[in-house]
């Protein structure tokens, strides 16, 4: 597959592998930001390939394992009211919430769709007026600019069914928080490269100078991935501190300035509670008080129950790369894709899914030559 | 001394020093834009104008501060300026927060109290305070020179403002210290260009 392809060849992947032993003069340890990132490293065996000279943590990019637990727990609260309809993208299906999950409630009878697009859920406000239509958004910097656009044409088409319960977030504010953090070991990032195809990369420079850290914004190929490293390998060695673009493809240092604008004219700044690490301040977007009419949450006053996380989840500690999943007691035992503790074992970007996924919970005496007992 | 007595003092030693290169950097950077807003703020006064200062938290503290300055001067002889801090005014910013939202309570009360002319002053940490910002630009629309003291990344505020001030740091602490330096420093720049004597050094 053309543009595909290319950037898995392996001989490239190797040769780049090569380079970085050949270059750094020690280890260094780099935090890659994306969770579609952890899962190409993970899957390919590039943490392994890199192992001598790079010691990859896997950052908290993944919005769905992020997304506050009463953020959850009240989308489930609206699900369960009648004449609503709550639309979702799907990993945020089987996310557990205090006590349940959107499986559950939808198998208990309440409404609740997936869609592809936040515009799906306005289309369904539009068809069904009789209907309150919530969507529940849940995204960094890449997937804002659609939700954006849909309350925008929710608000200029005067669909007054449509609202939004909102939990966007944004990356640089998390980057700030995790190096501000006390005993962290990051010394660069890779950033995220489709984050910034949409926000561009100078939000970033002011963080890699004050904070003297290489960012190199790469994307999520293998090739991709092993020429991030290779570059902040290189300005760690130098000791340079600069913002780097390596996604080159997607990413224009000044972003995409129609979906900024679309994001603009529709949120504001605000603190926001991300799951398993806290408050980080100025790291969610709300809708701007003009689009009030738009917010779920001012639209429908649910009672809450205090929200309640496993006291098993480690979580947290997995998106600040303080513990890899297969240090967790809970990983492979307790937690599975199909009785999750946590986000991270559930999300398509998530740490724990990932580690799963490549069959790290099978412990090493019940493998054999003809392949797992 | 003891070894945990040391490290203490070690530390805030270290922040001392931090604090002093964090403030020392960002006037190497400004100093030229400094004088020509403190030059803006001055031939303001001249024309009658009043000054609004606005911020939340830590930066409210430091918007009354401000206020404190321009209409108590700590020299005396120097004249009282008219300032104030529209932070301080609680049944006022609880009524427009309680009653509408957080966001409006400085931009609604410039809309009531500010002229053509006047100055607006804004400080925020991140420059993402949705309440300073919207004053901001409440103010513009009124024709009111504005200026933005912010941290980190500078956040939305540098595209609002007249004159935009960023302190390079990620640090609170080390931000709001440079950011004080600066309010005083405009004080006495603005009094020194009305013709007053350079008398603080």
């Amino acid at each position: 597959m053309k543009f595909v392809t290319e950037y898995r060849d392996a001989a490239s992947v190797r040769a780049l592998a090569a380079a970085i032993d050949r270059e750094a003069t020690r280890t260094w340890t780099i935090m890659e930001v994306c969770g579609g990132q952890t899962h190409a490293i993970v899957r390919n065996g590039l943490d392994d390939l890199v192992g001598n000279r790079v010691r990859l943590l896997h950052g908290p990019g993944c919005p769905v394992c992020v997304t506050p637990l009463d953020v959850i727990d009240r989308a489930q609260a609206i699900a369960a009211l009648p004449g609503v309809t709550l639309c979702t993208f799907g990993d945020m299906m089987r996310v557990p919430g205090s006590h349940s999950d959107l499986f559950a409630r939808r198998a208990a009878g309440a409404d609740v769709r997936i869609v592809y697009s936040p515009l799906d859920a306005l289309s369904l406000a539009r068809r069904h007026p009789e209907r309150q239509v919530v969507f529940l958004a849940v995204g960094f910097e890449t997937t804002t600019p659609a939700t954006a656009t849909a309350v925008g044409l929710a608000a200029k088409g005067g669909v007054t069914n449509f609202s939004l319960l909102s939990a966007h977030v944004r990356t640089p504010p998390a980057l700030a928080a995790i190096l501000d953090s006390a005993g962290h070991e990051v010394r660069a990032f890779l950033g995220p490269g489709h984050v910034c195809s949409v926000m561009g990369a100078k939000e970033y420079e002011p963080i890699a100078s004050s904070y003297r850290v290489p960012i190199v914004i790469a994307g999520f190929e293998p090739l991709d991935i092993l020429e991030g490293l290779l570059r902040a390998v290189r300005q760690l060695e130098a000791g340079r501190a600069e913002v780097e673009v390596q996604y080159a493809r997607s990413v224009r240092p000044e972003g995409n300035r129609r979906a900024l604008a679309a994001v603009e004219d529709v949120f504001e700044v605000c603190d926001r509670r991300w799951r398993g690490i806290g408050s980080i301040p100025k790291s969610g977007l709300k809708l701007r008080y003009e689009l009030r009419a738009h917010d779920a949450e001012r639209r429908f006053d649910v009672d809450l129950a205090p929200s309640l996380e496993s006291t098993l989840c480690k979580s947290g500690e997995v998106l600040r790369g303080r513990l890899k999943p297969t240090e967790c007691p809970a990983f492979g035992k307790a937690c599975t894709p199909d009785t999750p503790l946590g986000a991270t074992m559930v999300s398509s970007e998530g740490a724990c899914a990932a580690y799963f996924g490549r069959g790290a919970w099978v412990p090493a005496a019940r493998l054999t030559t003809k392949g797992a007992a | 001394m003891s070894s945990a007595a040391a490290a203490l003092r070690a530390s805030a030693l270290r922040k001392a020093d931090e604090s002093a290169r964090v403030t020392r950097l960002f006037f190497a950077e400004n100093g030229e834009r400094i004088v020509e807003c403190a030059r803006m703020m001055a031939a303001a006064f001249d024309a009658g104008g009043r000054l609004f200062t606005m911020g939340n938290g830590g930066s409210a503290c430091d918007a009354e501060h401000a206020a404190v300055e321009f209409v108590h001067p700590v020299v005396e002889k120097r004249p009282a300026l008219p300032a104030t801090a529209l932070a301080h005014a609680t049944a006022l910013v609880t009524a427009v927060g309680n009653d509408e939202d957080f966001t409006l309570v400085f931009g609604e009360q410039l809309r009531v109290f500010g002229r053509r002319g006047d100055l607006v002053l804004g400080i925020s940490t991140s420059g993402q305070s949705s309440n300073v910002n919207r004053g901001l630009v409440v103010a513009r629309e009124l024709g009111i020179h504005t200026i933005g003291l912010a941290g980190k990344d500078g956040g939305r505020m540098s595209t609002l403002t007249d004159f935009f001030f960023r302190v390079p740091s990620f640090n609170v602490h080390r931000i709001q210290e440079a950011q004080e330096t600066l309010l005083h420093v405009l004080w006495d720049l603005v009094h020194v260009i009305r013709g007053e004597e350079d008398v603080l050094g």
